[in-house]
């Protein structure tokens, strides 16, 4: 199965939008690092063990209210829509359907989006909800923060 | 009385193995560690887990060690496909596959850091809950927590050189 199968087989809708593989799989960073431009670390609550990267202060449970904390502390707000806005750069919070955290996604500065699948491959997607379904969920949180480019510019 | 003068020694012998299975089964590396030596090899000064490197799985044949290897490297195999897509390691460690190699306890520890040493993956939660020890504590990426835990396996015997 090449990965595009694979990425296919488990997020049908990406078999129908437009998408494109930029990356190869890569174990060492997962989506909600990568939405937060950090390739050298995986960010997760973790209740046992260690290895991973999760703010300190942040309780270590997997809740969306903890996801959107962890961005606060990187400088990230919420904000309303998936928009793109000059002078900020913007992410996704997917939730499933018990509203716990399963993906994020970062907006590129051309509108488009960018999202790591787990151990797998990185992708760049036209539409934000293109990563959604049944297995990510949909996204129901955005988020923003400013690139400290100036608005207009 | 013949009889009784032969027959104390091995029930002699039958009470230490005994014994010395139950210290084994509750605290497997305290029997490594202790320098515990079987009456057999006496006088040898090594510890129980240098003088049987392939005692990973101490109970039974080589033919159940090579079962228990098989049925390791299966539940891995079909961890890590399951999970791929997966983004918390909370999730991964609920799969039933992990939770059934957390089940393996202490003697599936030498499969685990094998297969960490030849494949990185989120391992971690499961040898903390194997061992009750942490050596990767304060490593916060997979490359570092990866180093600590074979660190540690071969300082503990559980891994060769």
């Amino acid at each position: 199965m090449t990965d595009r199968e694979a990425v296919e087989a488990q997020i049908p809708r990406l078999a129908l939008s437009d998408y494109r593989i930029t990356s190869p799989k890569d174990v060492m960073y997962n989506c909600f690092a990568w939405a937060a431009g950090d390739t050298e670390r995986i960010w997760s609550p973790l209740m046992l063990g260690s290895g991973v990267h999760w703010p300190p202060g942040i309780p270590a449970l997997a809740s969306l209210a903890g996801v959107i904390d962890a961005y606060r502390i990187v400088g990230f707000e919420r904000c309303e829509s998936p928009e793109l806005e000059n002078g900020f750069e913007k992410i996704a919070i997917f939730a499933d359907a018990t509203n716990d955290p399963r993906h994020a996604a970062r907006q590129l500065p051309n509108g488009r989006w960018t999202s790591k699948l787990g151990d797998h491959v990185d992708i760049e997607h036209a539409a934000v909800e293109a990563v959604g379904g049944q297995f990510y969920g949909e996204p129901v949180v955005f988020m923003r923060k400013p690139t400290g480019q100036l608005p207009g510019a | 009385m013949t009889w009784m003068s032969e027959a104390t020694p091995r029930r002699r012998r039958a009470r230490w193995n005994r014994e010395e299975c139950l210290v084994e089964r509750r605290n497997p590396l305290k029997w490594r560690h202790a320098k515990h030596t079987h009456p057999a090899s006496a006088r040898s000064t090594r510890p129980w887990h240098e003088a049987n490197p392939k005692a990973a799985f101490p109970r039974t044949s080589a033919l159940a060690r090579r079962h228990d290897i098989d049925a390791f490297e299966r539940l891995a195999d079909q961890w890590e496909a399951d999970t791929a897509f997966e983004s918390l390691v909370t999730r991964k460690a609920i799969h039933p596959a992990y939770q059934r190699i957390i089940g393996m306890g202490e003697p599936g520890v030498p499969l685990v850091l094998s297969r960490l040493q030849r494949q990185p993956a989120q391992w971690f939660w499961a040898l903390t809950a194997m061992t009750g020890k942490d050596p990767a504590q304060g490593e916060d990426t997979l490359e570092g927590a990866c180093a600590a835990w074979l660190r540690w396996g071969r300082e503990h015997g559980f891994l060769r050189d």
